[in-house]
C-alpha cells in the first residue's frame, strides 16, 4: 500500500514538472515511460475488442433486427422477443435442458465424490485410476460421442442390446426412443465430466485436517457417521464450486445431441443451444438465435446468482 | 482382515467404472482391425484378421489425414499466440501502473463470464463481413480472442508473485523494459507458461461448435468436424470400418498427450478453483 503511495506521489511530481515542459519533449517522455504498455498492450486489446466484446454488444442490436445475411437489414424492435414467447419449441427445449440437468448434475457429482473418496481412502494404484477417469475430460466430445453412438446402437446387435440380452432384457431403442434419448445423452456426459469432478473433490478431501477423523474415532464414530458429520459438510466450498460449473456445462450442451441425435426423436433432446443453433445456421435466422442466446444467458446468470445465494454463504469452514 | 475386505471393496467398484471407460474404447479399436463385413455380422467377436484397411480409408478417403494436419497447425498456432500475448498483458496489468488499468481488466474479466454461445450469430456476420470463414487465419483468431481472458488471468497470478525488486535490479543494471520482460521475467513465470499452454491445448484441440459455424470447406476442417463428418456420413453408408478407426486415430494423440502432462493437467485444474 505505502509503496503505491509513494509511486503515486512520484507520478504527481512528474505531472507537475512535466506540465513545463514544451509539447514534444512530454511526448517523448510519455512513450519512454509507457512504450511498453502502448507495444504490448494496445493490438491486443484491440484484437480482444473487435472479436469478442463486438460480437457480445452487437448480438444485442441484432435481436432488434430483422437481419438478412445477403440483402438489407429492417429494425423490428420487440419482434423476435415476442415471437419467443410464444415459440412452442423454444419452450421445449428450455424444458429439455431443465430435464437434461436434473439427469445429469447429481449423478455427475455423486459419482465424483465416490471416486474421490475412494482414491483419497489411500487404495493401491490410485494413481493409475486417477488417471483413467480423468481421461474422458481431456477427450473431445466428438470422440466419446461416437464411441458412445456405437454403444448404445437402438437395434438387437448394438453392444449395450447385448449385454442386455444377457440378462434377458429386450432390446432397446436407446437414442431412437423419445423417452430414452436424453437419458442416454446424460449418461455420456456424465462419464465425460466426473473425472473432474473427482479431482475437485480429491483436492477438497485433502484439505480436511486429520484430527478430525482421529478425535472422531476416539468418540466411537463409525465411518459412515464420519463421513455425513465431518467428510460431506466439510466439502461445501467444493459441492457449491462443482454444482455451479456442472450446471452451467449442462446448460450448454450441445455436441452430443447436435452429433447423435440431431435433436429428436420428436424434438426430445433438442436442447436451448441446438435449438439456437438449428434457428441460426440452419434456417439462417441469425436475430431469432441471439434472442434466444440472450435468453440462455438470462437462464444461466439466475440461477448462478441462486445457487451462490443458498449454496454459497460461509463457504469459509475451515 | 475388515480392512482388506474394505480395500476389495473399493477396487470392485474403481474397477468396474475403469471398465465402463476402457472396455469400450479397446472394443473399438478391436473392432477398428476388421473388415467392414465382419463388424456387422460378428461386432462382438475377435477379428478373424487383421486388417488395417480401415485406417487407410480413415485417414485419406475420409480425409481424417487432413483435419489432423489442419488441426495442428490451427492448434499450435493459437497456442503460442495465445501464450505470449497474454503473458505481455498479464506482465503490463500485474507489472505497471496506467490510467483505465481498472476498466481494462475488468473488460478481460467480462469476457471470461460471457459465454461463447451468446456471440455465435454475430460473430459469424463479423467473420462473414471480414471475409474470414472458411479460413484458418479467422479461425485462429478467434480462438486467440476467446482464450485471452482466460490465460490473462491465469498468468497474472505468476507474475504478482514475481517480487518487483527483481525488476527494479534489472533496471538498475541497465535492462530496458522489453529486456525485462524478456530476459527476467518471462523465465520466472515459465511454469505458468506451460500451463496456460496445455491448458489451451485441451480446449482447442477438441473445440467443436466455433469450429462448425466457421469453417464448411472440406479443405480446411479440423479434427473434430472431419471426425464428426464421418459419424454423419456413416447414419447412411453404414461403414463402421472407418468410424472406428477414425475414432483410434483421434484417441491416439490426446492419449500420449495426457500421459505426458498428466500431472499438470490433474493439478493445475484445481489449481484456480481451490487455492483461488
Amino acid at each position: 500500500m505505502q509503496n503505491n503511495q509513494e509511486l503515486h506521489e512520484q507520478s504527481h511530481n512528474q505531472k507537475q514538472q512535466k506540465q513545463k515542459l514544451p509539447f514534444k519533449t512530454r511526448l517523448k517522455k510519455n512513450w519512454e515511460k509507457y512504450a511498453i504498455i502502448y507495444i504490448f498492450f494496445v493490438p491486443i486489446f484491440i484484437h480482444f475488442l473487435i472479436f469478442q466484446v463486438f460480437p457480445f454488444m452487437f448480438s444485442l442490436v441484432l435481436t432488434f433486427m430483422d437481419w438478412k445475411v445477403i440483402g438489407e437489414s429492417e429494425f423490428v424492435g420487440l419482434e423476435h422477443w415476442k415471437r419467443f414467447f410464444e415459440d412452442d419449441l423454444a419452450h421445449r427445449a428450455i424444458w429439455n435442458t431443465v430435464l437434461f440437468s436434473i439427469y445429469y448434475i447429481i449423478p455427475t457429482m455423486a459419482l465424483g465424490l465416490i471416486l474421490a473418496l475412494i482414491i483419497n481412502s489411500g487404495v493401491r494404484f490410485a494413481g493409475f485410476f486417477k488417471g483413467i477417469f480423468f481421461l474422458p475430460v481431456v477427450t473431445s466430445f466428438v470422440i466419446i460421442a461416437g464411441i458412445w453412438g456405437w454403444m448404445f446402437q437402438g437395434t438387437a446387435d448394438g453392444m449395450v442390446n447385448i449385454i442386455l440380452g444377457f440378462f434377458g432384457i429386450e432390446p432397446q431403442l436407446f437414442l431412437s426412443d423419445s423417452d430414452q434419448a436424453l437419458m442416454v445423452l446424460a449418461g455420456l456426459s456424465i462419464l465425460k465430466v466426473s473425472g473432474s469432478t473427482m479431482i475437485y473433490y480429491y483436492a477438497g478431501l485433502q484439505s480436511i485436517p486429520n484430527q478430525l477423523y482421529e478425535a472422531a474415532r476416539i468418540d466411537g464414530a463409525n465411518s459412515l457417521k464420519m463421513f455425513w458429520n465431518i467428510t460431506f459438510p466439510l466439502l461445501k466450498p467444493i459441492h457449491f464450486y462443482v454444482a455451479i460449473i456442472t450446471t452451467i456445462g449442462s446448460f450448454q450442451i450441445f455436441d452430443s445431441t447436435f452429433l447423435l441425435t440431431g435433436g429428436g426423436p420428436n424434438y426430445s433432446t433438442t436442447t436451448i443451444v441446438y435449438y439456437l443453433y438449428e434457428q441460426g445456421f440452419t434456417s439462417l435466422n441469425l436475430s431469432y438465435a441471439a434472442v434466444l442466446s440472450y435468453i440462455l444467458f438470462f437462464i444461466i446468470l439466475v440461477i448462478s446468482l441462486i445457487q451462490r445465494k443458498y449454496l454459497g454463504k460461509d463457504t469459509q469452514i475451515y | 482382515m475388515m480392512k482388506i475386505l474394505n480395500q476389495i471393496r473399493q477396487h470392485i467398484f474403481l474397477v468396474i467404472v475403469s471398465i465402463l471407460v476402457i472396455i469400450p474404447v479397446i472394443w473399438v479399436f478391436v473392432n477398428s482391425v476388421k473388415p467392414s463385413s465382419e463388424i456387422l455380422l460378428a461386432p462382438l467377436s475377435f477379428p478373424s484378421k487383421i486388417d488395417f484397411g480401415n485406417y487407410v480409408s480413415a485417414w485419406s478417403d475420409a480425409g481424417l489425414g487432413v483435419g489432423f494436419v489442419n488441426s495442428l497447425i490451427v492448434t499450435s498456432i493459437s497456442i503460442i499466440l495465445i501464450v505470449f500475448l497474454s503473458a505481455m498483458v498479464a506482465f503490463v496489468l500485474s507489472k505497471k501502473q496506467f490510467r483505465f488499468k481498472k476498466t481494462i481488466q475488468l473488460s478481460f474479466l467480462l469476457g471470461l463470464m460471457l459465454p461463447t454461445f451468446l456471440a455465435m450469430a454475430p460473430l459469424f456476420l463479423l467473420m462473414n463481413k471480414l471475409d474470414l470463414v472458411n479460413s484458418l487465419v479467422g479461425l485462429v483468431l478467434v480462438y486467440v480472442a476467446y482464450s485471452l481472458s482466460f490465460t490473462i488471468f491465469i498468468l497474472i497470478a505468476f507474475f504478482n508473485q514475481v517480487p518487483d525488486s527483481l525488476e527494479e535490479a534489472a533496471v538498475i543494471d541497465g535492462c530496458g523494459p522489453f529486456r525485462v520482460f524478456w530476459n527476467v521475467m518471462l523465465p520466472l513465470v515459465k511454469p505458468g507458461l506451460i500451463s496456460a499452454a496445455i491448458f489451451n491445448f485441451v480446449g482447442i484441440w477438441n473445440e467443436y461448435i466455433l469450429a462448425l459455424i466457421l469453417i464448411s470447406d472440406d479443405s480446411m476442417k479440423t479434427l473434430p468436424l472431419q471426425l464428426a463428418n464421418i459419424m454423419m456420413i456413416q447414419q447412411y453408408h453404414t461403414d463402421w470400418g472407418a468410424l472406428y478407426a477414425g475414432l483410434v486415430l483421434s484417441i491416439i494423440p490426446v492419449t500420449i498427450f495426457f500421459l505426458i502432462f498428466q500431472r499438470r493437467l490433474i493439478e493445475g485444474s484445481t489449481a484456480g478453483s481451490i487455492k483461488g
